[in-house]
């Protein structure tokens, strides 16, 4: 049987800066929360979003200045959204087919949230503990095929 | 064929060159080097090509001061992490996935007996060997609603 992101995404709120804010903002936003990530809102909207991949390939390696740098400039715009009601499986081949470790997640109360790529790697690590350590392959192929899904 | 991933050596998963970087190198070269090859580590060697550190995208990110641009010319033995976590490629990706959870790694160098990397194992490399096993599950899925209608690549 599927399961839903709902069970694998936490209820804290994305970290997100305004539209009009800098790179360095980003930075220090991102440095602080201990996050790789942080969502770009203009009016409460999820416009974008920053990750320090993008600080790698936008900013620092062209030799520029973050604080010189807005985020509207090199932000990811509108970056794909998934809901806590969609399968997990959706999220897993998205992070495998386009390298995305972050993917904002619409919640029922209209917030967002960030399902991360350590919420997947987290359950994924559980369950192979489980595996080494249990020999009833059945079990094994069983929860394992649980959490993907299809 | 569910019941092999945990046996899965780290041999056995499809893992890329890594980014090779020697301790004296600057910083700004650094981060050409991953930028061009498109990753998010590099690992530095010493002059017997043995592993002495890794460097992280968020090293890049948290230990530069970036108000100006002087940390380029940094050496990257400066900013790097010292005697990295490893793993060896006859182990199995049960445990590569328990280092990287508990200690938050995104990459693994894996080394010989000698500590000599032979190549570097991402998070990305083993959700694309799980999602690999399932095809049915990851690759063939039907359009997402909200995609479809917003006629948007990814579903």
């Amino acid at each position: 049987m599927n399961k839903y992101i709902s069970e694998f995404v936490s209820d804290e709120i994305a970290i997100t800066i305004d539209i009009s804010a800098t790179v360095m903002d980003a930075v220090n936003v991102m440095t602080t929360s201990r996050h790789n990530y942080v969502l770009v809102t203009d009016n409460d909207s999820t416009v974008g979003i920053f990750t320090d991949r993008d600080l790698l390939n936008q900013v620092t390696s062209k030799k520029l200045i973050p604080a010189e740098v807005a985020i509207r400039d090199v932000m990811t715009p509108s970056p794909d959204t998934l809901k806590t009601d969609d399968y997990i499986s959706y999220a897993i081949e998205k992070m495998a087919r386009h390298g995305f470790r972050n993917i904002p997640i619409k919640n029922e109360a209209d917030t967002t949230s960030v399902l991360t790529v350590w919420n997947i790697m987290s359950h994924l690590s559980e369950i192979l503990d489980d595996a080494k350590q249990t020999e009833n392959d059945k079990e094994i192929v069983n929860e394992i095929t649980d959490m993907g899904g299809g | 064929m569910p019941g092999i991933i945990p046996k899965t050596a780290i041999a056995d998963i499809n893992s890329r060159e890594p980014v090779r970087i020697r301790e004296k190198t600057s910083l700004i070269d650094v981060v050409m080097a991953m930028k061009e090859a498109l990753r998010g580590a590099a690992i530095i060697e010493d002059n017997a090509g043995k592993l002495i550190g890794i460097i992280t995208e968020r090293d890049l990110m948290t230990k530069i001061d970036h108000k100006t641009l002087a940390w380029h010319d940094m050496r990257v033995e400066e900013a790097m992490n010292h005697n990295p976590k490893t793993i060896k490629a006859t182990q199995f990706i049960h445990e590569a996935l328990s280092i990287m959870n508990t200690c938050r790694f995104r990459h693994l160098p894996i080394v010989d007996a000698g500590n000599h990397v032979l190549g570097i194992v991402s998070i990305r490399d083993i959700i694309m060997h799980v999602a690999k096993l399932y095809p049915q599950e990851f690759l063939n899925l039907p359009p997402e609603p909200a995609n479809e209608a917003a006629a948007r690549y990814g579903g």
